[in-house]
Formats: structure tokens, C-alpha cells, sequence
């Protein structure tokens, strides 16, 4: 098994735990989303608030993107994730790893990588399932945008 | 069964004499009305203070920005969203992915 497909593969439980926990949490803040758009503000702050800087700006912001595109594949007709081109793009997002980590250290760095992905999995999750139409609009925009890759089939 | 007669001597005893809790009573019934009575013949102080604020939360997202019309971005997250709508995934790539 490749590291990428071995990574995949502990994704899917991460996330699949996880987001059970995060919905069940996200519907209870849906009420507490603001005016200016639909997202779970508190439940979001709840999660990336005083988050161990583990990541890059630019990695978190990958995790992002791969989250709600599995997300979308949920909610949203018409869309499957392309298993490889998820793969690469996680490893990809985990390329950059801490360079003063032992074995033991790197182990829980991943941990940590697959817990935070999976946890705003489940809050795209509460959001997409909350406002469906617009959810799923941006996804059309985002498989419209070919300077942006994604990772649907 | 080793354990059972050790344990009915007291059990006996709390049966047999409850004077102890009946008094113990009585006084704690007496204790609390004195309290009430104190409380009611004491008018409540004027000057009593008022608990102090509980101070409010930073708003996390204070930094947000729109680096175009109808995008919002959030740095503590990474993350676009459309103004009135949803994440934005082409903003977050454009503004935080590359």
C-alpha cells in the first residue's frame, strides 16, 4: 500500500468519526450562523481558534478545499471524488512536515492533520446540509474553474 | 454469607435507634428558620455590589476582509465565503492555497 493510499484509507475512518461527532454538533449551531454568510461562525472558531500552528496558511486552506469537495460529493448531485486525486492532493497538503519531528512526532502530527480534516468535513457537512442551493452553486463554480483544480471525478 | 452478619449489627442498631436523626432534625429545622427569620428581619443593604461584567470575547474574526466585491475572507480560517452565501473554494485557493 502507498503512503498516499494509506493515508487515504485512515481519512475515510477519521472522517467518517468525526464527522458523525461534527454534525451532530453543526446542526445544533446552525441557528447561530450570522447574517453575512452561511457559515457555522462559532462552531468554526470552535475549531480553528487557538489551533497548533501544524499547518501552513497555505495547507490548512488546501485541507479546506479537499473537506468541502468530499462534502459536496455528500450533498450535492452529480459529484464523485476522484480517489487518486484526493490521495495526491492530502499528500500534497501533508508534504510540508515538521522538520525537527522524530518518528513518534511525525506520527502525531498526522494524526492531527487527519483530525483537523475530518473535522471541517463535518462542518461542511452541517453547512452544506443547512443551505444546500448555494453550497452546491459554488461547487458548479469551483468545477467551472479550471485555474483551480479539484479532485471530482 | 461472610459478609452478612457483620453488616446486620448496624443495620439493627439504625433501626433500633433513630432518636439521634429525629433531634438531628429538629435542630437542623430550627437552624434554617433562624436563617430565614434573619433574612427577612434585615432589610437588604443598599449599597450592595453588582457582579462585575463578564467580560465578551474577542471576535475571532475580526481580521476578515474582501479582497474583491462579494467574497469575504477569514485568515483565522483560511477560508472565502461568498457575501450571503457559501465557501468559496476558487477565493481560498486563490487568496490562501497557493
Amino acid at each position: 500500500m502507498t503512503r498516499s493510499a494509506g493515508i487515504m484509507q485512515c481519512v475515510r475512518g477519521t472522517m467518517a468519526a468525526l464527522a458523525v461527532t461534527v454534525m451532530a454538533c453543526g446542526s445544533a449551531t446552525v441557528a447561530v450562523a450570522q447574517d453575512d454568510n452561511d457559515r457555522l461562525d462559532d462552531a468554526w472558531a470552535d475549531l480553528v481558534i487557538d489551533q497548533e500552528p501544524i499547518l501552513s496558511e497555505s495547507q490548512f486552506a488546501q485541507l479546506n478545499n479537499l473537506a468541502y469537495q468530499a462534502a459536496v460529493t455528500r450533498i450535492c448531485d452529480g459529484y464523485a471524488l476522484d480517489q487518486t486525486a484526493f490521495s495526491e492532493g492530502l499528500a500534497a497538503a501533508m508534504a510540508e512536515q515538521p522538520t525537527e519531528a522524530d518518528q513518534d512526532g511525525i506520527r502525531e502530527w498526522e494524526a492531527a492533520v487527519l483530525f483537523r480534516i475530518g473535522a471541517t468535513y463535518g462542518l461542511f457537512l452541517a453547512e452544506g446540509n443547512a443551505r444546500p442551493d448555494g453550497f452546491c452553486a459554488s461547487a458548479a463554480a469551483l468545477r467551472a474553474d479550471a485555474e483551480v483544480p479539484n479532485v471530482w471525478q | 454469607m461472610a459478609l452478612a452478619p457483620a453488616t446486620l449489627p448496624g443495620a439493627m442498631t439504625a433501626r433500633a435507634d433513630n432518636t439521634g436523626a429525629v433531634i438531628g432534625g429538629v435542630i437542623a429545622g430550627a437552624a434554617i428558620g433562624a436563617a430565614v427569620s434573619s433574612a427577612i428581619n434585615h432589610p437588604p443593604s443598599t449599597h450592595s455590589k453588582k457582579p462585575p461584567p463578564t467580560p465578551s470575547k474577542p471576535n475571532p474574526w475580526a481580521d476578515a476582509y474582501k479582497p474583491t466585491g462579494g467574497i469575504k475572507c477569514y485568515p483565522a480560517q483560511q477560508a472565502c465565503y461568498n457575501n450571503g452565501g457559501a465557501f468559496n473554494a476558487n477565493w481560498t485557493h486563490k487568496v490562501y492555497g497557493k
